[in-house]
């Protein structure tokens, strides 16, 4: 009789034969069994999200291509400072993952090469979309972003929802945020700070416009002016040729 | 409309890796799984939109994602994996079956503290086979082995690492 893991590598790599795939049929009889391989793939899917994230890690490492000796050093400090950020961090969420594409879109990560699938995003990632495509990421909190068509961005942080748009048009629906820590999304005019909400925000000839669906978005220039935009209202901030900052639609509040 | 969509987004997530499990054991190719993650989240969002009652979120992305791999398979005229209706259906008890074991976080941290106990040219195996997705036979001639015994040395490594986490999940249940 095979090995129960063996049977499952084989299967894995498509190369059972007859006899063992009717092996395998008949031990999957047994409900111990079946909790084997379930328990198989899920360790297969952890190792791949597992080492395509350390793939990021090294990617990005600083200390990669220094001597020796450094790496315990180098380890001993980030491990104080992760540690520091840690206990000092309001309840952030996690490097955003790409969760699903459609069209002709491009990632970059901060090094220049393209990340590998469900690898997480690094602050410092950009994404682009051409026309008729969508890029849509997600947060582990929930929190998704869709980048539209024809629009483009940068990744700002990756422990928080935290995006710049360079250009184009991008939906947020946020999960609830940290007070101390919230969603930021920045344009060249504007940055918009979220607690949770669903909202569109666009960047195109030194205007952004901010349409609010849910809950409630500062939007701020860089002069520290800032309105509150509430569901259904639309908040415009343009600097050029002069600074303008104002809500439209029902129900508009004071800053 | 939007918090639901938050919520089952959220939960989605707490639940990627059991569902890219259970995509790998229909396509048998990483690549293709993490395809068809993206089209099940798609399709929920778009399920979302249209206010559908969604009561039971892990059997209908496993329903989901098992019909587009069908349907993938059938308007491409090839399978890379022969469709095999009894391990199909052996796949889907097995994930419907779910036991203590399956805390993911847990299994998660279980799994990383095995890996950390391995030699390094194992974990390298691991790498190249879970982290670059590798084909077995690419691995064999990158390392100068047989694909029978690259085989051979990932079933003695699953076989362990399986044995190692099982030893920790239980450690903690019983400290």
């Amino acid at each position: 009789m095979n090995d129960l893991h063996e049977l499952f590598i084989r299967l894995d790599a498509d190369v059972l034969d007859a006899g063992e795939r009717f092996d395998l049929e008949h031990r999957l009889a047994d409900p111990a069994v079946r909790a084997a391989w379930r328990r198989h793939l899920i360790d297969s899917a952890l190792l791949h999200e597992d080492c395509t994230a350390e793939h990021t890690l090294a990617a990005v490492s600083p200390f990669r291509r220094q001597p020796a000796w450094l790496l315990p050093l180098a380890a001993a400090l980030l491990v104080g400072v992760v540690l520091g950020l840690y206990l000092l961090r309001p309840a952030p969420t996690g490097p955003a993952r790409v969760l699903a594409v459609r069209g002709e879109t491009s990632i970059t990560l901060p090094d220049g090469s393209s990340p590998l699938r469900s690898e997480p995003l690094v602050a410092g990632t950009r994404i682009a979309t051409g026309g008729d495509a969508e890029l849509q990421l997600a947060y582990p909190d929930g929190t998704t972003v869709t980048l539209a068509a024809d629009s483009d961005g940068i990744l700002t942080a990756d422990q928080r929802v935290a995006v710049r748009l360079g250009r184009g048009r991008l939906t947020a629906t946020v999960a609830r945020q940290s007070a101390d820590q919230p969603a930021l999304f920045a344009t060249d005019e504007a940055e918009a700070t979220v607690l949770g909400t669903r909202f569109t925000l666009s960047s195109q000839d030194g205007a952004t416009r901010l349409v609010v669906d849910e809950g409630r978005v500062r939007l701020a220039t860089g002069d520290g002016a800032g309105v509150i935009v509430g569901p259904g209202q639309t908040g415009t901030a343009r600097s050029e040729p002069v600074a303008i900052l104002f809500v439209t639609g029902p129900f508009a509040e004071k800053p | 409309m939007s918090s639901d969509l938050a919520d089952l987004s959220q939960r989605f997530l707490a639940g990627r890796a059991t569902l890219l499990a259970y995509l790998l054991g229909v396509v048998r190719d990483h690549a293709t799984a993490e395809d068809l993650l993206q089209e099940v989240y798609l399709a929920l969002t778009r399920a979302c939109a249209k206010g559908e009652d969604i009561a039971d979120l892990p059997a209908w992305c496993r329903g989901v994602g098992r019909n587009l791999a069908l349907k993938g398979w059938r308007s491409q005229r090839r399978a890379t994996v022969v469709v095999d209706s009894a391990l199909l259906a052996r796949l889907d008890q097995a994930f419907t079956e779910r036991d203590a074991e399956d805390d993911l976080e847990r299994r998660r941290s279980a799994l990383a503290a095995c890996r950390e106990r391995l030699p390094q040219h194992a974990d390298e195996l691991l790498r190249k086979r879970y982290g670059a997705t590798q084909p077995v036979a690419d691995i064999a001639t990158d390392m100068g082995r047989t694909p029978a015994a690259v085989m051979m040395a990932l079933s003695r490594l699953r076989r362990e690492l399986a044995d190692c986490v099982m030893r920790r999940l239980r450690a903690e249940e019983t400290a």
